[in-house]
């Protein structure tokens, strides 16, 4: 990112409110872009004024990172904001452009704030006593050297404090994490949604299979021909009959009391 | 629960994954209003959400998740307890544990004989942090 260029920008263009010199090659395109109808060379000036004066966006949007709003959430914001303030500005009313687009942008990213940002609907007083009471704790941190308590808080603020356990609590609501949030840039993008466990079903299969190893390796070597016949190789009764040279009825009579067998020694266990 | 000051709190639940943000609601509440700091809040709240959590994988379908808030002037006590089938007692590995531990001033775990189920308990306690100035 541009950052660095960024706040150097920012730096001159603060000392100097009203020096354009920046942003001075872009000043002539805003005659042009009032002369020009509709069309392909209208729509070019316009995108040149946008993004010539874009680090004006990326500035201001800093300035707001840090609030619990994610910076490029912010960026996008205060882009909108750029562009409308590039629509509307009427270079015959003699102001310069700057001194217009810095408090459009600024009111675009404040009203994200203030109307998109809360993840719930909560009522006005709330996020108002959820703001001053946010301001106040990063205050009082910075002075105590620790986190402040309720009370501490109600008397800085001079306010009762359960309003303070309010403001506290609606803190709770404004932001809520969706299951389809990316974490982290380099995990794989997974999703939160992706990485809640489930029960693996499989796992009672795998301690079947492992309490039956040592079982079936117990059974007469007859019992346990006729076990993996029928269950892996899929015959008939009469086709094991017929291979273990025993009668279909006898097959039958051992699968069975093998099947119980096994059974009751993985029920001890 | 034996408390002078009448703050005691119990809540029981039905022992599911999804009652806990109720059970960390209650935390954070009970520790705000004994005015800790809003770190400890934080804390108590984590801390109580990872202790049941760990209880309910243990717990029995259909049971009740019983937390007991008992704050004191100096600390506040929870004790933590749902239902089980068997008597193992709580591993006491896992990041669930560490992390429990590491925040509270004590805490410990007991398996119980109850009347019809044993009884999976975690005990812990927070102090209230010495405020610095």
């Amino acid at each position: 990112m541009t950052q660095p260029h960024l706040t150097d920008t920012a730096r001159r263009g603060n000392s100097k409110r009203n020096d354009n010199s920046d942003y001075g090659h872009l000043l002539p395109l805003f005659d042009d872009l009032a002369r020009l109808p509709e069309g392909q060379a209208r729509a070019r000036v316009r995108e040149e004024l946008v993004t010539g004066f874009l680090p004006v966006a990326q500035h201001i949007a800093q300035r707001f990172a840090n609030r619990g709003e994610p910076y490029d959430d912010l960026l996008q914001v205060a882009t909108l904001g750029l562009i409308n303030a590039v629509d509307r500005f009427d270079p015959d009313r003699g102001s310069d452009f700057l001194s217009f687009a810095v408090p459009t942008v600024m009111g675009e990213v404040r009203r994200h704030f203030r109307d998109t940002s809360w993840a719930m609907r909560v009522p006005r007083r709330l996020k108002e006593l959820h703001m001053a009471v946010n301001a106040a704790t990063g205050e009082m941190s910075q002075r105590l050297g620790r986190a402040p308590t309720p009370s501490e808080l109600a008397r800085h603020l001079d306010m009762p404090v359960e309003d303070v356990y309010s403001g506290l609590e609606a803190g709770a609501v404004y932001r809520s994490q969706s299951l389809d949030e990316i974490i982290g840039p380099d995990e794989d993008n997974t999703s939160v949604g992706d990485r809640i466990g489930v029960e693996d079903k499989a796992l009672a299969g795998v301690e079947y299979h492992e309490t039956l190893q040592p079982l079936l390796a117990n059974l007469p070597e007859r019992e346990r021909r006729i076990l993996l016949l029928r269950f892996y190789g899929n015959q008939t009764q009469t086709q094991i009959a017929q291979q273990v040279g025993l009668s279909q009825m006898h097959v039958s009579r051992l699968l069975s009391k093998t099947l119980a067998q096994l059974r009751e020694t993985m029920m001890e266990d | 629960m034996g408390n002078r000051a009448g703050e005691a709190v119990e809540l029981r639940l039905d022992a599911t994954l999804a009652q806990l943000p109720l059970v960390r609601t209650m935390a954070a509440a009970v520790a705000m209003r004994q005015d800790y700091d809003i770190d400890s809040i934080a804390d108590l709240r984590l801390v109580v959400d990872e202790a049941c959590g760990l209880l309910l994988a243990r717990a029995l379908p259909f049971s009740t998740l019983v937390v007991q808030f008992d704050p004191t002037p100096t600390e506040v006590r929870v004790r933590c307890s749902v239902s089980v089938l068997n008597e193992t007692p709580l591993a006491r590995s896992g990041l669930g544990w560490r992390l429990i531990s590491t925040l509270v001033d004590t805490v410990s775990t007991a398996v119980f004989d109850g009347e019809v189920f044993a009884e999976l308990v975690i005990d812990l306690c927070m102090a209230r942090r010495a405020a610095v100035a």
